[in-house]
């Protein structure tokens, strides 16, 4: 290696003006989608056909998943008014709204469980004798944005406590954008669901 | 005050000293450098250098593609010599063997595990986890992958992927068995055949696994190319190699997922009773489920929406690789480089919307499969687009016929035979006949599966002596080239025969049906060659492994006299990081070959006075 250079492979610099990190953030996204877009299809194919064969089990979906809906999205706004407090420089209202979106969504999935039980309660099964197509579908797709929830949470908590533990300017940029832009889209893919779900 | 501003004056800064490649903004944080003191293990095993990786994936899928071969040979013995004991069988395979016989239902293992091992493990991770991560970064212009730490992630979930479908060989009832597409309700129920057991649940896992590496790939690579190019490397002066690795991962990034979604909710009907894809089933006479209502059609839509992405995720590699030697070595540019971007687009495209050609005796809607019938040929067109452009730029080309070479020719060969039979299987009214019989087997092994197997060895072939610094030895490579591509001819083209005289894929032994024992002198040609270049292979993992250490040493940096850039790096063996110095700057595209009296151009020198250049 010639004298007086420094290669970081680990943090390449974008030639595309484009920061590389955020954009495969976006690309894994796109992955997701169509995760979601399998699954979903595959109700949407299903609820029709058996509807028209009269063998859908319609089946009324337990007040926690109105609630936590309203939570996610509130979740939502708690990580926006965070970011805006990073870029203001306010680190009390930072940490604290980056808490506050922690447990919203430590919440959600609180009340997606809650729900859950309930399901079980008025008979509403995933697998089994008496599990229908309709409750199996609930469950999953519900499971699967569920793990997903997961792994923002993960990230959540780590920025929490970082934010707790450190000073603001610890915090790089990217790293809150990119943790917004997948709590958003959690949000988002949520309410999409949630929508198909209840329609 | 923001990190940001921070960043972008220190950038502004420093600039006049660096390339903007470099990596000031890091000066104000802990310099990441390159460690020069690697262990064993930071070096060879847990390795973030994108061409240690690719030595991974490579080696990972000659082991795997020596596994996958041993598999069909098997079977083709089987299949050829359907009424004879053989010893070794039994000393081999133990009591999937009894009196050296295969066991019916290791039989239908063998098949689904070949298929499985070459599609995913082989032709997949072996063939775009290789290349993709050999090339793209050093044909770029770029130190790594965007990110190195998820790109050996994606090598170890490939290798836990491995171990895992490796590690159904030795349970008890055996390894999946229900075909490579693990139809439900087959694989659903162990009732059905052994290999639905423990054998299918660990496939599951395995695929998730493979698809989580794949994911993990693809995402680097698409992220690599959009944004870490060097300094004029326009999308539209990329080689044709990083062309192809991009619409490859863009197809797998986008596809892969819906198999995942279908192997979940196989993996939910198998294991928690839920009915997604089953119905009222009976075996021996038995209703064997609670739970009814399910659709097995279903699986077929989720699996076959990735599955028919996954064929061109396997050549498009191929088709790249092809493209770049073919002009390299015919000493002309690519002919109709444009198209050739815009015919694999095209392909990429199309492969979304084609699925259902699989399903055409599904018992889909006939005006709903005409559909697919006439977006399916069109897929026709870019093909042919691009077979014309190989050809021409064949065409007079002064051609330096190295190992690389032959497969790239052979690999054109092989893609206008398996792609005319395309046409035929493309038509539902012909399908319908043709489907489920050996007109298929012959046709998806000459234009994917064999032409594939050709794309990756002319890489091999082509990039040994950047990635060990070392040749190959040719006389051996020759002697693999012609038994190999002769060979699979006469493998492959008897079975457009045996398929159009009605014999089924999958029976264990067609000289039981009088309809087919004529056919039994055929099928035993087809396994005597079949074994025969199977075992021919030796030639090439001898001269792999051989010339790692011992091929004659590369001692030009630029041996095929290319024009692209991985031919600059300042050692033969490119440090982690690629370019010791400055990353070139690139100033033309890579195809300047035979122009204005010089015999290649590399795409660092820049434009003479008055010298039009793309």
């Amino acid at each position: 290696m010639q004298k007086g250079y420094t290669i970081d492979i680990q943090n390449q610099e974008s030639t595309s003006g484009v920061d590389a990190k955020k954009f495969a953030l976006w690309a894994g996204l796109a992955s997701i989608v169509m995760f979601f877009i399998g699954i979903t299809s595959a109700f949407i194919v299903k609820k029709v056909a058996a509807q028209a064969a009269g063998s859908w089990k319609e089946f009324a979906i337990p007040t926690w998943f109105y609630f936590s809906t309203g939570v996610i999205v509130l979740s939502s706004l708690t990580y926006w008014m965070a970011a805006r407090a990073f870029k203001a420089n306010n680190q009390s209202q930072f940490k604290m709204m980056l808490l506050i979106t922690s447990l919203l969504g430590t919440l959600f999935l609180v009340m997606q469980y809650l729900g859950w039980g309930r399901l079980v309660e008025i008979g509403i099964y995933l697998g089994g004798a008496q599990s229908t197509a309709s409750g199996s579908f609930f469950y999953v797709i519900s499971g699967a944005h569920a793990a997903h929830i997961l792994g923002g949470l993960a990230f959540l908590y780590i920025a929490t406590i970082k934010a707790f533990i450190k000073p603001l300017s610890s915090f790089k940029s990217t790293t809150i954008d990119m943790i917004g832009t997948y709590w958003h889209f959690v949000d988002i893919l949520w309410i999409y669901l949630f929508i198909l779900l209840i329609y | 005050m923001s990190a940001s501003t921070h960043h972008h004056g220190h950038v502004d800064q420093e600039s006049i000293y660096h390339d903007a490649v470099w990596h000031e903004h890091n000066s104000h944080e802990p310099a990441n450098q390159h460690d020069h003191h690697d262990t064993f293990f930071s070096k060879y095993i847990f390795s973030m250098d994108h061409k240690m990786i690719a030595k991974q994936f490579l080696v990972s899928g000659i082991v795997w593609a020596v596994i996958g071969g041993l598999l069909s040979a098997l079977f083709r013995i089987q299949l050829g010599y359907p009424d004879e004991h053989f010893a070794f069988l039994q000393t081999l395979l133990g009591h999937w063997a009894p009196d050296g016989k295969i066991d019916p239902q290791f039989y239908l293992a063998l098949v689904t595990m070949h298929g499985t091992i070459m599609v995913f493990f082989v032709l997949t991770g072996g063939l775009s986890g290789t290349f993709s991560n050999f090339l793209i970064p050093l044909q770029i212009g770029a130190r790594d992958m965007a990110s190195p730490l998820l790109n050996m992630l994606s090598y170890w979930f490939f290798f836990l992927s491995s171990m895992v479908m490796l590690s159904s060989f030795f349970v008890a009832s055996g390894p999946a068995s229900a075909g490579w597409t693990v139809y439900p309700p087959l694989s659903a129920l162990p009732e059905a055949v052994k290999g639905s057991g423990a054998g299918q649940s660990l496939w599951l896992i395995s695929i998730a696994f493979f698809i989580v590496s794949s994911l993990l790939g693809g995402i680097n690579y698409i992220t690599t190319i959009l944004n870490l190019r060097t300094k004029g490397m326009s999308m539209a002066r990329m080689p044709l190699t990083i062309w192809a690795f991009f619409i490859t991962a863009i197809l797998g990034l986008l596809s892969f997922p819906v198999l995942l979604s279908a192997a979940l909710l196989l993996i939910f009907d198998r294991s928690i009773g839920t009915s997604f894809y089953l119905n009222e089933i009976y075996i021996g006479g038995r209703a064997i489920l609670d739970q009814t209502g399910g659709s097995s059609i279903l699986y077929q839509h989720l699996f076959w929406f990735l599955g028919h992405p996954e064929v061109y995720i396997v050549i498009l590699p191929a088709m790249g690789i092809v493209s770049e030697v073919l002009s390299i070595n015919a000493r002309k540019p690519i002919f109709g480089y444009k198209a050739m971007i815009g015919s694999m687009l095209a392909i990429g495209g199309l492969s979304f919307i084609v699925w259902a050609h699989h399903m055409f005796v599904s018992g889909m809607n006939p005006f709903v499969g005409s559909i697919f019938v006439v977006l399916t040929l069109i897929i026709a067109v870019p093909s042919a687009v691009k077979v014309f452009n190989w050809l021409a730029t064949l065409w007079r080309g002064n051609i330096r016929f190295t190992p690389a070479m032959l497969f790239s020719i052979g690999f054109v060969s092989l893609f206008i035979s398996g792609g005319l039979t395309g046409l035929f299987l493309g038509n539902s009214t012909i399908d319908i006949e043709l489907t489920k019989t050996y007109f298929v087997v012959a046709h998806f092994h000459i234009v994917m599966g064999v032409a594939a197997f050709f794309g990756l060895f002319a890489g091999v072939y082509h990039w040994f002596p950047k990635m060990f610094g070392r040749h190959m030895n040719s006389t051996l490579a020759y002697v693999h080239f012609f038994v190999t591509f002769i060979g699979s001819y006469l493998i492959f083209w008897p079975m457009h025969y045996q398929g159009m005289a009605g014999l089924p894929r999958w029976y264990y032994n067609h000289n039981s049906y009088e309809s087919f024992s004529h056919l039994g002198d055929l099928s035993k040609f087809i396994s005597t060659v079949a074994v025969i270049v199977f075992i021919c292979q030796v030639f090439f993992i001898i001269n792999f492994f051989w010339s790692m250490y011992k091929g004659r040493k590369v001692t030009e940096a630029n041996p095929w006299e290319a024009n692209t850039l991985e031919w600059t790096t300042d050692e033969i063996l490119p440090i982690h990081g690629n370019w010791a110095g400055d990353i070139p700057t690139v100033h033309r595209w890579p195809y300047d070959y035979s122009k204005d009296d010089r015999e290649f151009i590399p795409q660092t020198e820049p434009a003479r006075e008055g010298e039009h250049v793309v």
